[in-house]
Parts: structure tokens; C-alpha cells; sequence
């Protein structure tokens, strides 16, 4: 990480140089100056791409953790699935006891 | 008639005792949390997405500050960095804040399944239901109604509430073993998401790489200075500061998905604390997620990040103008 600050550090100071200068003085400090943003490009990537033993089982870890909810709250959809479907059968069961009624009370 | 009454009794007494065994349903705070947590991802997601694109800018940048003729090949190297960093999966920061988001939404949805709304609206046609049941019974049988539409309502609800109640205790354990046992790996993960943002990768690349396009319109402006007049200098530098003042601001965005993201750490390891005591909502849990509410709203420009740094406003080399830690 020292190594990307100081990458940085210098190519700020290139950019507070440059613009003050002229011609072929100018190209060369800019060329200098692409070549270290281009190290502090890859240097920044490789740090970001790093993924260490330690994270890795915790992401590993996160990402159980998510499955088991996402599996607890299915089973939990299915039993509100089911008290609707018991509530659905009674209005049927009712339905039919409304007619046997009204057929019974006509007799 | 008698019967039923004492039934009615019954069933609204243990609906009553269940009730008050969850009065203070875990759901709300949960699923808070997980919202603002769910928001803190996305935010951090928006800056990978930001720094992704400055790299690009940045190559585009050098380009236009070097006086070579260019052809359509020259957008290679950058053709190379889109390929690179579309692959965002390689990130370990995309990885580690994709877990913590995954996790947060899964809160959410397992905190909202099983609402209390969509049980009462699935029993509240059993009140229905018993009516008419109890109007065929008065009809066949030419006795007086055992129910009233009132009382007909009533047992409905406690049937909805005893199904709420017991889908909320489920919740309930579940929600304490997931947050309890997934405490260690948020810590970790939200501490390398942190660290990796403190330690200045992205922080302290994109206020170099904002740098680096500004001293491109300074060396305009130089090479132009003595051709021209007071006016034109002056509206030129005006048009230059409000860049340098977009460079200084760098940091505020990278700052803001920090200190939300620390909230978050916080306000989890706080839920852990007081799940294990099965307190679900404690007024230490409801602040920490105010916190996280007031870190994510926070610093969102360097105007805002002024009004609210509650320390010191200092110029860093790395950072530009930050609010002291």
C-alpha cells in the first residue's frame, strides 16, 4: 500500500510541474508522469483483486448465513400458504353448507 | 350457544397470552436494518462503479494531454481496461459488499415474509364464513343466531393473530440464530470493504487521477495566459476552480459509503448484543440505525460535508479536503 501512496504522491508533484513547461521538457515529464499512473493503475488492481484466505471464509460465511434465511423464509411462505389454503377450504366447505341449507330448507 | 361462548373464551385467552409474548416483534428493527444495510451496498457498489469509470477518464485524459495524432487503435489499452474491470466479479471489494448486500436483502424478505396483513386478509373471510355458516343453522333449525356479526369478527382475529403470533416466534428464532451466527463474518468483511476504501486505493487514486486531468486545464490556461485579457482569465480560472473544487470533493463520497458502512458494523453487532438477550428492540438498536440513516444522507457534496463534519475541516494530501477522523 506504501508503495501505491508513494506512486500517487509523485505523480501529483509531476502534474504541479508539467504545465509550466514547454515543448519537449513538458512531453518527457508527462511521459513520466503516464508511466507511474499507469503502475498506480495496475498496483491499484492488484489490490483490489487480492482476496484473502480470512475474507474468503467470510464471505463464505455471509453467504450461508443468507441461504439459511432465504430457506427459513420459504418454509414460512409455505405455511402462510397454508393457513390461506385452510382459509380458502372453510369458504368452500361453507359454500356447499349454504346450498345443502338452502335445498334442505325447501323440502 | 353456550359453548361457543366458552370456546370464544378459550381461544381469545391464548391468543391473548401468545400475543404478549411477542409484543415487541423483532420484524420492524430487522428489517430496518437490513433496508439501510441493503442501501449502504448500493452505495458502495456506486463508487466501484465511479472508480471503474475515472480509470478510463484518466487514460482518455492523458490522451488529450499529449500532442500525438491518434487513430482508433489507440483506444485499445482502453478497450483492455473495460474488459478488466467488467469482470467486477474478480473485485475482491465487489465480492465482499455483494455478500454483505445478498445478506441484508435476505433479512429484509425473511423480516417481511409472513406478514401480519396478508394472514388477516386470508382470515378475515373466515368471519365470513362463520355467518354464514351461522344463518344456515338458523334457518334449518329455526333457533336463534349462536353468533353475532361482531363475535364472528372477533374469532377471526384471534385466529389471524394466533397464525401471526406463531409465524412471528418462528421469525423471531430464526432472525437471532442467522444474525447472531453471521456477526463475526460482517465484522470481518465490513472491515476489509472499510480498509480497503481507508487504506486510500480508491480514495487516493481517483483525487490523483482527478489531479491529473485539472493540470491539463492549468497548462491551457498557461499557454494561453499572456494572449489573453483580464476577463477571459478570470472566467477562465472561475470555470477552472469549480473543477478543483469537484477534485477536493473527491473524497466525500468515498467518505460517506465509509462512515454508513461503519454505522451498519456497528448497528449489527448491536442486534447481535441484544438478540442474545432476546431484547428485539432496544433503544440502543433503534439509534444505531438512525445512525446509519444519518451517515448515508451525509456528505454527499463538499458543501454538505462541511455543515455536517462534527470534528475539524483539514486538507489532506491523499484525500483532498476531508473531515478530520
Amino acid at each position: 500500500m506504501s508503495e501505491l501512496l508513494a506512486l500517487n504522491k509523485a505523480i501529483r508533484a509531476l502534474d504541479n510541474l508539467w504545465p509550466l513547461l514547454q515543448g519537449d521538457e513538458q512531453e518527457a515529464i508527462l511521459q513520466q508522469r503516464n508511466r507511474l499512473n499507469q503502475q498506480a493503475d495496475e498496483l491499484a488492481h492488484k489490490s483490489l483483486t487480492a482476496v484473502d484466505a480470512e475474507l474468503q471464509a467470510a464471505i463464505d460465511q455471509l453467504i450461508q448465513a443468507t441461504e439459511n434465511a432465504n430457506e427459513i423464509r420459504a418454509v414460512i411462505d409455505w405455511r402462510v400458504e397454508r393457513i390461506e389454503k385452510v382459509a380458502a377450504t372453510v369458504n368452500s366447505v361453507v359454500g356447499v353448507i349454504e346450498k345443502l341449507g338452502q335445498i334442505l330448507a325447501r323440502i | 350457544m353456550q359453548s361457543l361462548s366458552v370456546r370464544r373464551i378459550v381461544i381469545m385467552a391464548i391468543g391473548s397470552m401468545l400475543l404478549s409474548g411477542c409484543a415487541s416483534s423483532p420484524t420492524g428493527n430487522i428489517e430496518a436494518f437490513g433496508s439501510a444495510a441493503t442501501e449502504v451496498s448500493t452505495s458502495i457498489d456506486s463508487v466501484i462503479s465511479d472508480y471503474n469509470q475515472a480509470v478510463i477518464n484518466n487514460r482518455l485524459v492523458a490522451m488529450a494531454q499529449s500532442k500525438r495524432p491518434y487513430v482508433a487503435a489507440d483506444f485499445d489499452d482502453i478497450k483492455q481496461i473495460i474488459i478488466r474491470d467488467a469482470n467486477k466479479q474478480e473485485l475482491s471489494l465487489y465480492q465482499a459488499n455483494k455478500a454483505l448486500g445478498d445478506y441484508a436483502k435476505a433479512l429484509v424478505a425473511l423480516a417481511r415474509a409472513g406478514s401480519r396483513e396478508e394472514i388477516a386478509i386470508s382470515t378475515s373471510s373466515l368471519s365470513k364464513a362463520l355467518l354464514m355458516m351461522d344463518s344456515q343453522h338458523q334457518l334449518l333449525l329455526q333457533k336463534d343466531s349462536a353468533l353475532t356479526k361482531d363475535g364472528a369478527a372477533r374469532i377471526a382475529r384471534v385466529i389471524a393473530q394466533l397464525s401471526s403470533g406463531y409465524i412471528e416466534s418462528k421469525k423471531a428464532k430464526a432472525l437471532k440464530a442467522i444474525i447472531i451466527a453471521a456477526d463475526p463474518a460482517v465484522q470481518k468483511i465490513g472491515l476489509v470493504i472499510n480498509n480497503q476504501l481507508l487504506k486510500g486505493v480508491i480514495e487516493s487514486r481517483l483525487y490523483t487521477m482527478r489531479g491529473s486531468e485539472l493540470a491539463g486545464y492549468f497548462a491551457d490556461y498557461n499557454a494561453k495566459s499572456s494572449s489573453r485579457s483580464f476577463v477571459q482569465k478570470k472566467q477562465k480560472l472561475d470555470e477552472i476552480y469549480l473543477k478543483y473544487v469537484q477534485m477536493e470533493a473527491t473524497s466525500a463520497s468515498v467518505k460517506q459509503a465509509q462512515s454508513a458502512l461503519l454505522a451498519v458494523m456497528k448497528s449489527h453487532h448491536l442486534l447481535k448484543s441484544e438478540l442474545e438477550k432476546d431484547n428485539y428492540s432496544g433503544t440502543g438498536v433503534i439509534e444505531a440505525l438512525k445512525k446509519i440513516k444519518a451517515n448515508h444522507t451525509a456528505f454527499d457534496s463538499l458543501e454538505t460535508l462541511i455543515k455536517n463534519c462534527g470534528t475539524e475541516i483539514i486538507a489532506s494530501d491523499e484525500q483532498g479536503i476531508i473531515c478530520k477522523p
